[in-house]
């Protein structure tokens, strides 16, 4: 390499961009293929359950009872689905309140760590440290589960209310930080000066010149705040009794551990007159998998749009944070 | 050294101080005293035995703003002296009233409605202290109340109006402190409420909690002290050792092997050529992380299920006989190993994806040039060049090796009995304590000492951390 002269290297180049170029520090030809065939097995293993899952949901109850859960649905019938479906009234209200929590407690997130990263980005402001500490001094140390209940129940009292699912999400202060580095790499001093010469005030600057600018992490806060309340069911299980108030996730929790709590919710659907041995008749197994499928479901079909914003979010936030 | 005042130089001379108090001196001298004020409101000064019950109890000036009408009964029949509280109570008044006037260095707007106020709290308080200890009438313990939330109210006042004052003189001006001030509202309203309100709660820890009355902060003042009681109850049991040793091992395993797991697949997604089959199985491994553990609860269930779950099925056909796998325990620490890895590789890959992605190719070529093969490429350049992000990622990690991910020990093993000796982690511990009431003062002393270990973890780590390579520590 040392001899190369400027010509070699620019015929070099030259071959490197056409398209026949071969990297040849690539893998070779077998490596590649035993590399494939391992993530292929990887693949089939980490969405096999999933296959599991919803085949069963598509099977005959009967079938299911005889043979057991299999990779392919067994008597392919829409026959639970269409039970499930002739009163969702407990699965829409479970979704109803899962999404309400989800849209509100989003919202309230990125307002507050919007609003709460500003000041901390900017350089006049006198009390960025004492603030930061203030924040980060939580991310160290809290006061534990016990105390977390008793101030909301006894103080906030807060048992049986949807905002118990909504509150505790409102805030955060890992995305404090990474929206502070955010804003202090993306927007350049000189805009936010030029801002100050035209007579802008504080909040003028951040809602018409910052936000905008902004919106890629804050996107990315948005994304992983809204997953986080629409798969959590630990704040649910502590403070909500109520039947009706009840998560997504919290009510095909029941569902799975409790043989009471699915029969309720499979025949909620039924009137006062049925009789009992109808109810022995219920597709329990294939019910809770059809349950299942239906909570997973969204998930699925919207994941593949959205990974793509998870990751690139993910990889801006850390390399830069 | 700024110029003194006139006002200055006087105290300079009342009190003939070697250094002159310069305004940054007695603001902090002034919230220093504030900061004394309101804890000397928490301290028990009254102790005295309640007769029916027989337990000890004692009684702060903060005690006297929550407790109840029927506090007068007791105060009656336990012969109690209140000439310490009426002191106490004489004396914050006094006190603020200096402090008002401390902070009022020139003729300034606080110290006008400041002072109103105080002097007025200081009449009202003092005769209504004199009825009180006369007559022990309950509508003049609710009057008694209401002063004393005034008197807080003046003391918070203070304590705001020297922050402002501070905000003021630093600032040159309110204006553009004040839309930030505003800003950060929220956040710190929050942070208020749902971070600095609990940490007192640790002190439940050290508290006989028993549900004596309606309000919450009653029955908090009302429990007795115990102090170390419960921590000796907790770690007498084998529960403590149980539940630490599940939190430790677990998060160390989950945390290594998390790790090679992670990179391992981050360098070999990385490797493959067809960048679009890497970016599909880049998806696909990500997808775990989505669902929640709830989800995987279903599915592991569709596994393990004794009648109808493949495995069993699928070992029945081999002519084996089927487990019950939600009775065995040995089984199950390698079931969470493999359920957190199935659900956290994809997600902890993608960073070192991207930081792979970044990484200059020329010293790849180069090494190829020079004949290194492959592994050794990987071991001897893109390793070491991982390095800080991994020790980065890892440091939080360590940090809450005592803090477990209660979302899956929970719902993994269905509630199973006799699962629960291998999945028992703290979080869980506090968890069905606080849902089965029972007295919480033992989950409390769990979660105090949780805490407290993690906060020593996560110093002790990131201090090592700092002294190794700087750049890498977390503050």
């Amino acid at each position: 390499m040392d001899n190369a002269t400027a010509s070699d290297l620019i015929k070099l180049a030259k071959r490197k961009k056409s398209r026949r170029w071969k990297n040849p520090n690539r893998l070779s030809g077998k490596a590649n293929i035993i590399l494939n065939v391992i993530f292929i097995l990887m693949t089939i293993a980490c969405i096999l359950p999933i296959v599991i899952v919803i085949s069963v949901s598509f099977s005959t109850e009967a079938t299911i009872l005889r043979e057991g859960y299999g990779v392919l649905p067994k008597n392919f019938s829409l026959d639970t689905f269409r039970f499930v479906l002739r009163d969702p009234s407990v699965i829409i209200s479970a979704y109803s309140v899962t999404i309400v929590t989800t849209v509100i407690g989003t919202l309230f997130c990125l307002i507050t760590v919007a609003l709460f990263a500003y000041p901390l980005s900017r350089p006049d402001f006198k009390f960025r440290t004492e603030v930061t500490f203030f924040m980060f001094f939580t991310m160290l140390f809290n006061g534990g589960l016990v105390s977390y209940y008793i101030m909301m129940t006894g103080f906030l009292g807060l048992r049986n209310n949807i905002l118990a699912m909504i509150l505790p999400y409102s805030f955060n202060a890992f995305w404090v930080i990474v929206m502070r580095t955010f804003y202090k790499n993306q927007v350049p001093d000189s805009i936010i000066e030029s801002a100050r010469t035209d007579g802008a005030g504080e909040w003028r600057t951040l809602i018409q010149i910052v936000l905008p600018i902004s919106l890629p992490g804050l996107a990315t806060i948005a994304l992983f705040t809204a997953l986080a309340i629409w798969n959590e069911f630990i704040n649910c299980l502590l403070f909500i009794q109520r039947q009706d108030l009840r998560n997504l996730q919290t009510m095909i929790y029941q569902a799975l551990t409790s043989a009471r709590m699915l029969r309720d919710i499979v025949a909620s659907g039924m009137g006062s007159s049925d009789a009992i041995s109808e109810v022995r008749n219920l597709p329990n197994e294939t019910f809770r998998m059809a349950l299942s499928v239906i909570t997973i479901g969204p998930i699925v079909l919207v994941y593949p749009f959205f990974q793509r914003f998870f990751i690139k979010g993910l990889t801006i936030g850390s390399i830069k944070g | 050294m700024a110029v003194l005042t006139s006002e200055q130089s006087k105290l300079n001379r009342i009190f003939s101080l070697e250094k002159p108090l310069t305004s940054q001196n007695m603001w902090t001298l002034v919230r220093l005293m504030n900061a004394l004020t309101i804890v000397t409101l928490f301290l028990p000064i009254v102790r005295f035995m309640e007769i029916a019950n027989m337990t000890n109890y004692t009684l702060s000036a903060f005690h006297i703003l929550i407790g109840t009408h029927g506090l007068t009964a007791e105060l009656e029949a336990a012969s109690l002296n209140p000439t310490p509280l009426m002191f106490f109570s004489v004396f914050l008044i006094v006190f603020n009233l200096v402090l008002t006037f401390i902070l009022a260095k020139k003729p300034n707007i606080w110290a006008i409605p400041l002072s109103a106020l105080t002097i007025a709290a200081t009449f009202v308080s003092a005769s209504m202290l004199t009825w009180l200890v006369r007559s022990g009438r309950a509508e003049l313990l609710y009057g008694f109340r209401l002063l004393l939330y005034l008197q807080l109210a003046v003391i918070f006042l203070t304590f705001v109006g020297v922050i402002l004052k501070r905000v003021q003189v630093e600032t040159g001006g309110f204006k553009s402190h004040l839309a930030l001030f505003g800003m950060l509202i929220p956040g710190v309203v929050w942070l208020l409420v749902f971070a600095y309100l609990p940490m007192p709660g640790i002190l439940l820890a050290f508290k006989r909690y028993t549900v004596t009355g309606t309000n919450v902060l009653e029955n908090f003042f009302r429990s007795e002290w115990v102090m170390f009681r419960n921590f000796r109850f907790l770690f007498s049991t084998p529960d403590a050792l149980q539940i630490t040793r599940n939190t430790v091992v677990y998060n160390v395993i989950f945390l290594i092997l998390g790790l090679i797991c992670s990179v391992s697949l981050a360098i070999a997604i990385s490797e493959i050529p067809n960048r679009f089959m890497a970016k599909l199985y880049q998806t696909t491994y990500f997808l775990p992380y989505f669902l929640s553990w709830i989800v995987v609860g279903y599915l592991t269930f569709a596994l393990l299920n004794y009648d109808l779950g493949v495995i069993n099925i699928f070992l029945a056909r081999l002519g084996i006989a089927p487990v019950d796998w939600y009775m065995r325990p040995q089984a199950w620490p390698t079931i969470f190993v493999i359920a957190n890895i199935w659900k956290y590789t994809g997600y902890g890959s993608i960073i070192y994806i991207a930081t792979i992605a970044g990484f200059d190719q020329e010293i790849f070529e180069a090494a190829a040039i020079d004949g290194a093969g492959k592994w050794q490429q990987t071991t001897n350049i893109t390793l070491p060049m991982l390095v800080p992000m991994m020790t980065l990622l890892s440091i939080l990690s360590v940090g809450r090796i005592f803090a477990a991910d209660l979302g899956m020990f929970l719902t993994l093993p269905m509630g199973s009995g006799p699962l629960r000796s291998v999945s028992n982690v703290i979080d869980l511990y506090v968890f069905n304590s606080i849902r089965g009431g029972v007295n919480i003062g033992l989950p409390a002393s769990a979660a105090l000492y949780q805490s407290v270990v993690g906060f020593i973890l996560i110093m002790t780590t990131n201090y090592i951390v700092r002294r190794i390579s700087p750049d890498n520590a977390l503050f």
